[in-house]
């Protein structure tokens, strides 16, 4: 630049403020100015500072590194502390605005300002006046910078809630989905229990009027009914069996669908179920004409593992079904052992006939619940069509399927295979002994059992059976257990299911007690007798199980099987028993007795002998005699089991039987007499 | 003449007559036991408050007449005489003869038959 045009910059510029003319001129002489790009550092930071710049056009930043402090423009000047205190820079300064800068070194600016110190003065003012800008910006920038950094702060500590609040959340839901997880799963759990206690309710309740109606039937039928009552009263019967049947399948298949039904493991004997579908479907089978087999192979071993009940159930659904559907030819049930491992046994077990047979299209739906071959089948032929559907699901919980072949007017086949393994230890079942009744006789029994109508059933059937028996009732366990601490019973008969308090319940508090009537003997009633069952009874201290509806024999088993030590030990002889009648007709005169005992024996040993005469030499009417005047005496000695043998004799031998067919009961009533006699005859020794 | 009321016992077996006679007599009565029919029709006219008439005569005594014949013939001779029927088995058809007969009561021997027997005397004697 010409000096000119530097001397007029000057003239400008604030810092030369009434500098005299010549001062300036001379300044401009010896200034260089050099024009600058942007970008061009003008000196930095830390270099030393040898000379003052002068911005004629342009802009600089002044910065330390990316640290910008200020903006400086035309007419600024730049450096000057260097100029003063003769240090390094302390900031750098670059171009951001291309222009021209002029630059007097430190020398020409101490040489030429020497004579004028007010310029330094004004030097000095300027710098000061900028450096306080310069601060006042610093302050500025910083609190801006904390704003900033406050605001991030701010903004990043929300967005962290925010983030801890959405996991939270997230928490929360996997929280309530695990809940609901386990809450689906006992629901689960407790819609399985109730469908379960559901179809034992069902299968109780449905079971209980049934067992009262056939019940009630078979007392009716007991006590001598006329021919129209007769007549009505079998048709109630078959009726009601019929329709048990129907229930029981109903159950049965409810129980399979739901997944419910288990197969008992217990001693299985192929032929004796044989046996007894055949005993059971015999006559049908005659009535009809058929030939009835029943092949069972002398190489299967006697004794297997398995449920005889449910087996002998697929059997009878399809032996029946057979005889249903034959008219002319044979049908024939066979169970082959396919072969031997391992102590287990492949069985093959079929049913064919030679009946009406089906078409291919018939066979396709056989097996399917409620449908029949077709619907004039089950016109013609009666049934729920259930029978088939059941059988082929119990085949297949014993673990084989059930298949059919058929040819339509020849015959059918079904057929199953099924794995039974063989049973090591044989049970011997129990021997009922001979005369049951007469143990029992005079039992003092406690029938707990909430229906009204079983319980009816239960009183009747042991006052038919047991003679001088004496039964009372409680209509649930508690009142069972109050009964039972008066002492007043031998025995007592629990059903399982009760109001209020439970049989099992019932008996816990019973076996709680203290002193003897804490050991009364106690039979449970039960619906149900599956293995599990029955131990659940055992273990709440009862000490045997009778199915419900019961059989008279099992019911008097059980009833001796519970009292009978007890009948022993109380009284060895029974003589207590024979004497009790002379005794109370003794009244107060003690001599009474010996004195009935003679006229007793001298009668008895008579009898005795007509009765011995007259099987010998076969004369009926001498034997009726005798037989008819030792039943009442037998009657009022108290021995009414023996008293009805007599009777039973005596009816026999008028409608006309003779002695000889009769040889079995009148031997038994002989041997009763004899040890009856015997007895009494020892106690005039003793008495 | 006692007023004890008089009783004849009619049943071939000794027994049977020796305990109910014992047990009569406890209760006041005067007992006469005959082993048959017969020996009881010959002493009708002493005119007894009651009769106790075993059906089944003929056990022993072959020829004796049964029950119903008896009660036939002593209502034949007697006609308002108290008859109690003792018999040894449940005949429904036979109770219904002899009551039709004119027997007032039919009594089962077993062990209630006592009791029965005590009612039915305080009833009709």
């Amino acid at each position: 630049m010409k000096n000119e045009e530097l001397l007029g910059y000057f003239l400008e510029m604030d810092m030369f403020r009434a500098v005299p003319l010549p001062v300036l001129e001379h300044l401009a002489e010896r200034s260089e100015t050099e024009r600058y790009a942007i970008g061009t550092p003008v000196f930095a930071k830390g270099e030393p500072g040898e000379a003052l710049f002068l911005i004629l056009s342009g802009s600089v930043k002044v910065h330390d590194g990316d640290y910008t402090v200020t903006h400086l423009h035309t007419g600024s000047c730049i450096g000057e502390i260097a100029l003063i205190d003769e240090g390094p820079r302390s900031m750098s300064v670059t171009v951001t605005e291309a222009g021209t800068l002029a630059c007097i070194e430190r020398e020409t600016f101490f040489d030429v300002f020497q004579q004028h110190p007010e310029i330094m003065q004004r030097m000095v003012a300027l710098l000061t006046r900028r450096l306080r800008q310069q601060t006042d910006q610093l302050v500025e920038q910083l609190r801006r910078r904390e704003d900033e950094l406050n605001h991030l702060v701010h903004v990043r500590t929300s967005e962290l809630l925010q983030r801890t609040e959405e996991a939270n959340a997230l928490r929360v839901q996997a929280e309530a989905q695990m809940q609901e997880a386990e809450r689906q799963r006992q629901r689960a759990e407790q819609s399985e229990r109730a469908e379960q206690q559901f179809l034992a309710n069902m299968s109780h309740e449905i079971r209980t009027p049934m067992n009262a109606v056939i019940g009630m039937t078979r007392l009716l039928l007991q006590k001598s009914p006329r021919p129209d009552q007769l007549t009505y009263l079998d048709s109630i019967r078959q009726a009601s069996e019929s329709l048990l049947v129907i229930l029981n399948d109903i159950l049965d298949i409810s129980k399979i669908q739901a997944g419910k039904l288990e197969l008992e493991q217990a001693d299985l004997q192929v032929g004796a179920v044989m046996d007894r579908v055949r005993s059971t479907l015999q006559f049908r089978a005659e009535e009809k004409g058929l030939v009835f087999r029943f092949d069972v192979d002398t190489q299967l071993p006697q004794h297997l593992v398995g449920d005889p009940v449910r087996l002998q159930q697929v059997l009878m659904n399809l032996a029946g079904n057979a005889i249903k559907f034959t008219e002319k030819g044979h049908v024939l049930v066979q169970a082959t052992l396919l072969s031997s491992s391992n102590n287990q046994c492949r069985v093959r077990f079929s049913v064919s006939d030679t009946g009406i047979g089906m078409t291919p299209a018939q066979l396709q739906v056989v097996f399917e619940s409620f449908r029949q071959a077709s619907g004039d089948t089950t016109r013609k032929y009666g049934g729920t069509g259930l029978g088939l559907s059941i059988a082929k699901q119990l085949v297949a919980l014993f673990g084989g399927t059930l298949d059919v072949s058929s040819t339509p007017g020849s015959g059918s086949e079904f057929w199953f295979v099924i794995e039974l393994p063989v049973d090591p230890a044989v049970a011997k079942p129990q021997e009922l002994p001979v005369d049951v009744v007469r143990h029992l006789r005079g039992l003092r029994i406690l029938v707990a059992e909430d229906n009204s109508m079983n319980r009816v059933v239960a009183v009747e059937t042991l006052q038919l059976l047991i003679p001088d028996v004496q039964v009372e009732t409680a209509e649930n366990g508690r009142e069972a257990f109050e009964k039972i601490q008066s002492g007043h019973f031998d025995v007592v008969l629990m059903d399982v299911h009760m109001p209020e308090l439970d049989g099992m319940e019932a008996t816990r508090f019973v076996r709680a007690l203290s002193g003897p009537v804490s050991q009364i003997p106690i039979i449970a009633f039960t619906a149900s007798v599956t293995r599990k069952d029955v131990q659940l009874c055992f273990d709440a201290g009862m000490n045997a199980c009778v199915p419900k509806p019961f059989q008279d024999a099992e019911l008097l088993r059980a009833l001796l099987e519970v009292t009978s030590t007890d009948a022993r030990e109380k009284d060895p002889t029974g003589l207590d028993d024979l004497l009790a009648f002379f005794k109370k007709q003794a009244g107060d005169k003690p001599e009474r007795i010996r004195k009935y005992i003679d006229l007793y024996l001298t009668s008895a040993v008579a009898n005795l002998d007509t009765i011995r005469s007259a099987q010998l030499s076969g004369d009926a009417t001498a034997l009726h005699r005798a037989v008819h005047t030792v039943k009442p005496q037998l009657k009022m000695i108290g021995m009414d089991a023996l008293a009805e043998e007599a009777f039973n004799i005596e009816e026999a031998l008028k409608a006309g039987q003779s002695p000889e067919t009769l040889r079995v009961a009148l031997d038994g009533l002989v041997r009763g007499l004899e040890d009856t006699t015997r007895r009494l005859q020892a106690s005039r020794i003793v008495a | 003449m006692s007023d004890k009321k008089t009783v004849f016992l009619v049943d071939d077996d000794p027994f049977y007559t020796s305990i109910l006679a014992d047990h009569l007599e406890d209760r006041g009565y005067t007992v006469q036991s005959f082993g048959t029919g017969e020996a009881c029709l010959a002493q009708l006219e002493e005119k007894p408050d009651v009769i106790i008439l075993d059906y089944y005569l003929d056990s022993n005594v072959r020829s004796a007449q049964n029950g119903l014949e008896i009660l036939k013939l002593i209502h034949k001779q007697s006609p308002e005489q108290m008859v109690i029927m003792l018999s040894g088995q449940e005949h429904y058809g036979i109770a219904l003869q002899t009551l039709a007969k004119g027997a007032v009561q039919y009594v089962i021997k077993d062990q209630e038959a006592f009791g029965e027997i005590d009612k039915a005397l305080e009833a009709f004697a």
